[in-house]
């Protein structure tokens, strides 16, 4: 196909793509009788900042902002530990039922939310932490340990076996190859697997909103609320609360997007 | 019994925290799960009653079962091919290097990074229909007459919820399909290219019949995803209207946190197990093959 041709047809899926994601943005900076109107205005013709102020004041999200931050670094640390030990043991050891234990992490990685969701919530009731922080980053380590795990094991087969036994040699222990010379060489693997896991923990719904509740509620939980129990939506703070949302992901993904992509295509075309 | 080495002791130590959390955060809950499915287990009064399989024959002689469980295979069929089509496409116009290429690709993968929830709002904003763009552009054009209410019709619900789920869903897709199309030798495009062998061609003779099964792969893994989709679902319709959109994940959520019928809701859960069962099955057969 001729390229000049490519390029423009590539463009204009671009920008349809991408237009609900920029609707929304400008959407949060329309006033009222822009939003509420039958003929649609794409972009504002005055720009207001009423909807942001009305997210830190009159229905504050700032209490839900805060919750999803904690929940979403508290599972990234504890799938930090969890993942690089196991990652490391699938990578270099040797011992029996190893292939099992590989293939029982991709199945659980494949193990859907909404078959756990009853029983998990059933158990964490009965540890009695329904509707607090830890019971959720339990919830949430059970879909990003599995796939950090074979992510990770995936990288770390790539550092070569070589090193690891140079440092054997010279007296190095186990403890030691793996902080001193895996994690440091797996580098990029980690940071991918740590983007991974903010990500989907701070966009996370199903779990949150069956365990959390009340001020506890994090951020999707809360914008699911605004609008799915009132009977005519507020768009305008929505939007706003919608933007808020989207904006932290965005970033990281950015930051870290190369990486990223280097895993999950990993993950997805090869075992 | 063989005594472990002091290498396999030490790897099982270093494997002990998420093995660890999968015992008791995943293996048991699951086995919980197959427990409460023979049991009528009432929220209430906190009683459990043995019921045999009494669970899966009143789910089995259960109209709304079987609705639910099209619903869930039209979804899934439909979606999966949108996003096969739309990812594959859009995989081949990626794959040749230009400037600027990285921030394409980068702005094709934001539908799928976002929150589903305000995935759910930014669809449900544009298919508004009094102040949605697409029904205003749809009324405009005078494609539709006036104004429709996608989402409170029960013929379009699905299909529209469908075409939000292929819009989030087709970037994970795409970027395994660019990978991919990466790992085809070029050599075997050299021949073709003397023959004068068209683009179309080369596709359709070298392209798909090589790549087959690690597209195979690639697919089966998703359609495990989109079967088991709740939250698009949930946060664009509820199920409804009038039960239109409600596919097993959200049977099964409205059996367990709407009506408390946990009994009932595991053994659902155990249906979609059992797909979970056979769909890994033909993906560990083909990964072993591809290997």
């Amino acid at each position: 196909m001729n390229k000049v041709l490519r390029f423009v047809v590539l463009i204009i899926l671009c920008l349809i793509i991408i237009f609900p994601i920029v609707n929304i943005i400008f959407t949060s900076f329309k006033p009222s009788e822009e939003i509420f109107q039958a003929k649609y205005q794409f972009i504002p013709t005055e720009f207001t900042l009423q909807w942001y102020e009305e997210v830190f004041t009159i229905t504050p999200i700032t209490g839900n902002i805060f919750n999803s931050i904690i929940v979403a670094i508290g599972t990234m640390i504890i799938n930090l530990f969890a993942v690089t030990t196991a990652a490391f043991s699938l990578s270099r050891f040797k011992y029996p039922l190893k292939n099992a234990l590989s293939k029982i992490t991709i199945f659980t990685y494949m193990f859907p939310s909404i078959l756990l969701v009853l029983p998990l919530y059933l158990i964490i009731g009965n540890l009695g932490l329904i509707n607090k922080y830890p019971g959720l980053i339990i919830a949430h380590l059970t879909f990003t340990v599995p796939y950090g795990i074979w992510l990770l094991k995936g990288y770390m087969d790539t550092v070569p076996k070589s090193i690891d036994e140079c440092a054997t040699i010279d007296g190095a222990g186990y403890w030691k190859i793996f902080t001193a010379i895996i994690i440091p060489l797996s580098g990029p693997g980690i940071a991918s697997i740590m983007t991974y896991t903010l990500i989907t923990s701070w966009n996370e719904y199903l779990y949150s909103s069956v365990i959390m509740s009340g001020r506890n509620k994090t951020l999707p939980v809360k914008i699911a609320e605004f609008i799915m129990e009132t009977s005519e939506i507020r768009w305008g703070t929505v939007m706003a609360a919608a933007c808020i949302a989207m904006l932290p992901v965005t970033i990281i993904f950015q930051f870290l997007q190369k990486d990223f992509i280097k895993g999950l295509t990993a993950g997805a075309v090869k075992e | 019994m063989r005594r472990l080495t002091r290498e396999a002791k030490i790897g099982y130590l270093f494997l002990l925290p998420s093995i660890a959390v999968f015992l008791c955060f995943v293996l048991y809950p699951f086995i919980y799960t197959i427990v409460l499915s023979f049991f009528d287990y009432n929220w209430f009064t906190k009683k459990t009653l043995f019921n045999g399989i009494g669970n899966y024959i009143s789910l089995f002689s259960d109209q709304t079962f079987w609705a639910a469980l099209g619903r869930t295979i039209f979804y899934t069929i439909g979606t999966l091919a949108g996003q096969c089509i739309l990812a594959f496409g859009i995989a081949l116009l990626l794959n040749k290097e230009y400037a600027g290429i990285g921030i394409i690709r980068s702005i094709f993968l934001l539908p799928w990074i976002l929150p589903t929830v305000v995935t759910a709002l930014a669809w449900r904003m544009m298919l508004h229909e009094r102040w949605g763009v697409i029904t205003y552009l749809l009324e405009l054009f005078n494609i539709t007459d006036g104004r429709v209410a996608f989402l409170a019709d029960t013929a379009l619900a699905l299909p529209s919820v469908m075409a939000v789920s292929i819009w989030r869903g087709f970037p994970l897709l795409m970027v395994s399909f660019i990978a991919a199309l990466q790992s085809v030798p070029k050599e075997l495009y050299e021949a073709a290219i003397i023959d004068g062998a068209s683009w179309f061609n080369q596709l359709f003779h070298i392209t798909l019949p090589y790549l087959r099964k690690l597209i195979a792969i690639i697919v089966l893994f998703r359609t495990i995803w989109v079967f088991n989709d709740y939250d698009l679902v949930w946060l664009m319709t509820r199920g409804g209207p009038a039960f239109a959109t409600e596919t097993l994940p959200i049977y099964v959520y409205q059996r367990s946190f709407g009506a408390y019928k946990f009994g009932e809701a595991t053994s659902i859960a155990m249906v979609i197990f059992f797909f979970l069962v056979v769909m890994s099955g033909f993906y560990f057969k083909l990964i072993e093959k591809e290997d």
